[in-house]
């Protein structure tokens, strides 16, 4: 790409609504020009509907939209110059997969040698060159996913919007293209919304991620600040394998669970607490006595099952709560694994200790 | 080897679940078999007689009197006109329907269907009494100061097209709702999120995947209003005749079974020429197995 289109985005206090139900309740957003950003929630959060609304498929029942300094709130979508990757891809099955490519290029009236150019191009930049004559119906999965992707690029758009566009793909699939995704964004200084309920794949790809519920955004943060801070217990419930356990403040930095009391890196929220707990930050120990910085809980181990790359332990606290352990499965740890029904100790490095606030 | 009793175990149960589909396929193909098969077998038989020998006299007939070829003519050109003016009525309608919500869909349709409750006999002489010199059309017109002098909009051409093209509607609507209704909306936003502008995405999107719902209710009509007697009959006042009238007449008029059967076999043989034309140009299998 010579020069990049590629524009900021602004979102301010959008609000939609259907009869009596509010899907959207002021969302306001700001991206940068080149940013990767994901909208994280589950499905009836709003996320479909904001995208909807950025790509011009509906209107907001207030609020705009911003692309640069432009207010695109009232264009329709065919003058916003986005870049569109459906869920399902949305690929013309009667075309080809240049004629596919071409689309946006022969909407714009664009000059017959160029359209062939651009769409080599865009075929190269997905690693699809020579596919150009085949028919949709004879590509697989990923190959169809790469068609879709170089469409939304081949026109030089302005921003890039995905609706969970990797959800159709197998697991290890979803991976590799999660990479590709990346490396294009950065190759190409793409602006790039991505909507997903997938909080890997958002973590995995994102510069920021904005987490929805309840047509609102909860919080917006980077992969790491969100995993590491999160506002209160839907953001740590819904990103990372984390079980929520309710805590008594005992200090300004500390709380307590059960007979334990644990540090926390930073002051408490007021009101209500729990913790969250992440399997993976949890790490069986012996009795030696804590190091400082690390926190320590005790339990009895239930059921262990074999997950490939770990193993998934139960262990209940005292008090009765439930949270899960991950142990990596292979043999150096083998002999350390601990048996059903046995008592273990588990540490928790300060900075992995997640305390927030109950919200009702 | 031992296995080979088994072998032949399934052979044989595969074998009577053949026979069992057989047996429910032997009603209808006795049915078509009898009232249609063999029915077009005497037709075509008493077409190809002149007395008591075989003779072509019947057929000659038809490429030498003008009036036939000329009637002929005139019930494709009658057909393939209704054919253009449903598919332009027809498309907003199914489209219409295929993207409202489901209330107003099953209101669209239905309205659509409403028409296949009545008779067409009582409708087309509503249409009499609407089209007539002083009917409703001519009236309000008048009273609304658009024209003077009534317009003539019974008992000839217009009436013909305007009887039939509201007989077939429904028959262009449904194909063209099924196969719209089809298509992914994703599709159309792709379209426009692309830069196709509402005129792009209709005849780059909508109109090629619309096709094969388009190309079977066209056919549907065309070969519909090849057949048709009743409607030209009463709404054309005697100057449309179609192909069906020149069959009515020779039987009722002038007791040539012969000359009727000839004429009916003529127009079977048109509507097979074009169904093959149709398919060498359009091939069904191809537009109906595009996904």
């Amino acid at each position: 790409m010579t020069q990049s289109n590629f524009v900021p985005v602004r979102l301010q206090d959008i609000t939609k609504s259907y009869h009596d139900f509010q899907a959207l309740k002021g969302v306001s957003l700001d991206i940068a020009a080149g940013e990767f950003v994901s909208i994280l929630g589950p499905s009836g959060s709003g996320k479909t509907t904001l995208l909807q609304i950025i790509g011009g498929f509906t209107r907001p029942s207030a609020g705009r939209v911003f692309f640069g300094d432009a207010d695109v709130t009232l264009l329709p979508p065919q003058k916003r110059d986005i870049g569109v990757v459906f869920q399902n891809y949305a690929l013309f099955p009667h075309l080809s997969v240049a004629e596919n490519i071409a689309f946006p290029l022969r909407a714009r009236k664009t000059p017959p040698e160029r359209i062939q150019q651009r769409v080599a191009r865009a075929l190269r930049s997905v690693d699809l060159a020579g596919y150009g004559d085949r028919p949709i119906a004879n590509l697989s999965g990923g190959q169809r996913q790469r068609v879709a992707l170089a469409r939304a690029i081949v026109f030089e758009p302005r921003l890039i919007l995905m609706d969970e566009p990797l959800s159709a793909l197998d697991k290890n699939l979803r991976e590799a293209m999660q990479m590709e995704l990346r490396s294009l964004h950065a190759e190409l200084g793409a602006t790039i919304i991505y909507v997903t309920h997938d909080q890997r794949e958002a973590l995995t790809m994102s510069d920021r991620v904005a987490v929805m519920k309840a047509g609102r955004i909860v919080q917006i943060d980077t992969p790491r600040g969100l995993y590491s801070r999160p506002v209160n217990d839907f953001v740590a419930d819904f990103v990372g394998e984390s079980t929520l356990v309710p805590v008594e403040r005992v200090g300004v930095r500390a709380v307590r669970l059960g007979s334990a009391v644990l540090g926390c890196p930073r002051d408490l929220a007021p009101g209500q607490l729990c913790i969250a707990l992440q399997a993976e930050t949890l790490l069986l120990c012996g009795d030696e006595p804590a190091e400082p910085g690390t926190n320590c809980l005790e339990g009895t181990v239930g059921e262990i099952v074999f997950q490939g790359e770990s193993l998934k332990a139960s262990l209940a606290l005292q008090g009765g709560a439930e949270i899960a352990i991950r142990i990596p499965s292979h043999h150096f740890n083998a002999r350390a694994l601990p048996a059903s029904g046995s008592q273990v100790r588990v540490k928790l490095h300060v900075e992995d200790t997640v305390v927030v606030p109950v919200t009702a | 080897m031992t296995d080979l009793p088994m072998e032949d175990a399934i052979t044989r149960a595969e074998r009577a679940e053949q026979r069992g589909y057989l047996l429910l396929f032997l009603p209808a193909l006795l049915l078509v078999g009898l009232f249609l098969g063999l029915p077009l077998g005497l037709l075509a038989f008493q077409s190809l007689r002149e007395g008591d020998a075989f003779s072509l006299v019947h057929y000659a007939r038809i490429f030498e009197e003008p009036i036939y070829w000329r009637t002929y003519a005139d019930t494709l050109r009658v057909s393939l006109w209704v054919t253009l003016l449903a598919i332009a009525l027809g498309f907003p309608l199914a489209y219409a329907a295929a993207i409202a919500s489901r209330g107003w869909s099953t209101l669209i349709l239905a309205l659509v269907m409403l028409p296949f409750w009545t008779s067409v006999l009582v409708r087309t002489y509503a249409w009499l009494v609407v089209l007539q010199r002083k009917g409703i059309v001519n009236s309000t017109l008048i009273a609304l100061g658009i024209i003077e002098q009534p317009l003539s909009l019974s008992h000839n051409y217009t009436a013909v097209l305007i009887g039939m093209v509201h007989v077939m509607v429904p028959f262009m609507v449904f194909p063209l709702y099924a196969a719209i209704s089809k298509i992914p909306a994703e599709l159309l936003q792709a379209g426009h999120s692309l830069g196709g502008g509402a005129f792009h995405v209709f005849r780059r999107v909508l109109l090629p995947l619309a096709l094969p719902g388009l190309f079977a209710g066209s056919v549907l009509v065309f070969i519909l209003c090849l057949g048709f007697y009743l409607t030209p009959e009463l709404l054309g006042g005697g100057k449309t005749i179609m192909v069906s009238s020149l069959v009515q007449r020779n039987v009722e008029l002038y007791l040539q079974f012969g000359a009727a059967s000839a004429v009916a076999m003529m127009l079977l043989m048109i509507v097979m020429l074009i169904f093959w034309g149709v398919d060498r140009i359009l091939p069904v299998e191809k537009i109906v197995g595009m996904r």
